[in-house]
C-alpha cells in the first residue's frame, strides 16, 4: 500500500483540529465547567471574569481548528496552537493530562516545521 | 496570500466569535439570576438553618455507602464532598471519578496524580461539602 506523505500530514491536521474543536466547543457551551482549569496567575491578572476567559479561549481554539483543518495560515496557526498546548502542558505539570498535552503540542509543532516544498519532493 | 482565503478566515472568525459573544450574553444573564437567587437562599439559610449548619462527622462506612455514579461521595484527605452532579460535567469524563466513589485514600491519590495538590481548591467549587471523615486510630 502506497500512501502519499501528504496523507500523513493531513491525518495530523485532522487529529489536531479534532482535539481543538472538541475542547473549544465544550468550553463555549459549558464555560463554567472549565474555569477551574485556568491557571491562578491568569485569573489574577485578567480584567475579565474567568468564564469569559474560557469562552474566548474556546473561540480561539475553534477558529484555529478550522485554520489547521483547511490548511489556512497553517504555519502560524500551528506555531500558536503548539505554544498554547505547551503552556497548558506546563501548567498541568507532571500529570497524565500534562504528558498527553506535551505529545499534542509536539505534533502541532511538527505542522509548523513541515516544509511544503519538501513534502512535494517526497511525493515524487 | 489568496484573497479568498482571507475572506473565508474572516468569515470563520466572525461566525465563531459571534457565537462566543452570544454565549457570553447568555452567561451574563444567568449569573445575574443566580446572584439574585443565591442572595435569597443565603437569607433563608441565615434566618432559618444557621443552627444546623455544623458539619457532621462521617465514618468510612457512611462514605463507602455512596459508591455509585448516581450517588457519589468522595473524600479528599478527610473532607467529604458529594460530586454526583459534577460527575456528568467532568471534562475528563464521569468514569474517571466514578471508579473512586465512596473512597477517601484512593480518590485522594488519584486526584493528586491527575491534578496535583494545588488544584484541591477545585473541590469545594465542584462538590457539595458533606462533612469530615472520622480518622480511625
Amino acid at each position: 500500500m502506497h500512501l502519499s506523505p501528504n496523507t500523513g500530514w493531513l491525518l495530523v491536521r485532522i487529529g489536531i483540529a479534532f482535539v481543538l474543536f472538541w475542547f473549544g466547543i465544550n468550553q463555549i457551551l459549558n464555560p463554567q465547567d472549565w474555569v477551574y482549569y485556568l491557571p491562578e496567575w491568569l485569573v489574577a491578572i485578567s480584567p475579565i471574569a474567568p468564564a469569559y476567559i474560557v469562552l474566548i479561549n474556546g473561540g480561539v481554539e475553534v477558529v484555529f481548528a478550522f485554520f489547521i483543518l483547511f490548511g489556512m495560515f497553517l504555519k502560524i496557526s500551528a506555531l500558536l496552537m503548539g505554544l498554547h498546548l505547551a503552556l497548558i502542558a506546563l501548567s498541568l505539570g507532571n500529570t497524565p493530562s500534562g504528558i498527553r498535552d506535551w505529545g499534542l503540542a509536539l505534533a502541532t509543532f511538527a505542522l509548523f516545521f513541515v516544509n511544503v516544498d519538501q513534502k512535494k519532493s517526497t511525493d515524487n | 496570500m489568496n484573497k479568498n482565503t482571507i475572506v473565508i478566515a474572516v468569515l470563520i472568525i466572525l461566525v465563531v466569535f459571534g457565537f462566543v459573544f452570544f454565549r457570553g450574553s447568555q452567561i451574563g444573564e444567568s449569573s445575574q439570576k443566580e446572584t439574585k437567587n443565591s442572595t435569597t437562599e443565603e437569607q433563608v439559610v441565615n434566618e432559618e438553618e444557621a443552627p444546623d449548619a455544623i458539619a457532621p462527622m462521617l465514618s468510612r462506612e457512611e462514605l463507602a455507602a455512596h459508591n455509585a455514579a448516581g450517588d457519589c461521595w468522595i473524600a479528599y484527605g478527610t473532607t467529604v464532598y458529594d460530586v454526583t452532579e459534577w460527575l456528568t460535567r467532568h471534562p475528563g469524563g464521569s468514569a474517571a471519578i466514578a471508579q473512586y466513589c465512596g473512597t477517601a485514600d484512593e480518590f485522594t491519590a488519584a486526584f493528586e496524580g491527575q491534578h496535583g495538590e494545588r488544584q484541591q481548591a477545585l473541590l469545594p467549587e465542584v462538590g457539595v461539602f458533606k462533612g469530615t471523615l472520622i480518622i480511625e486510630g
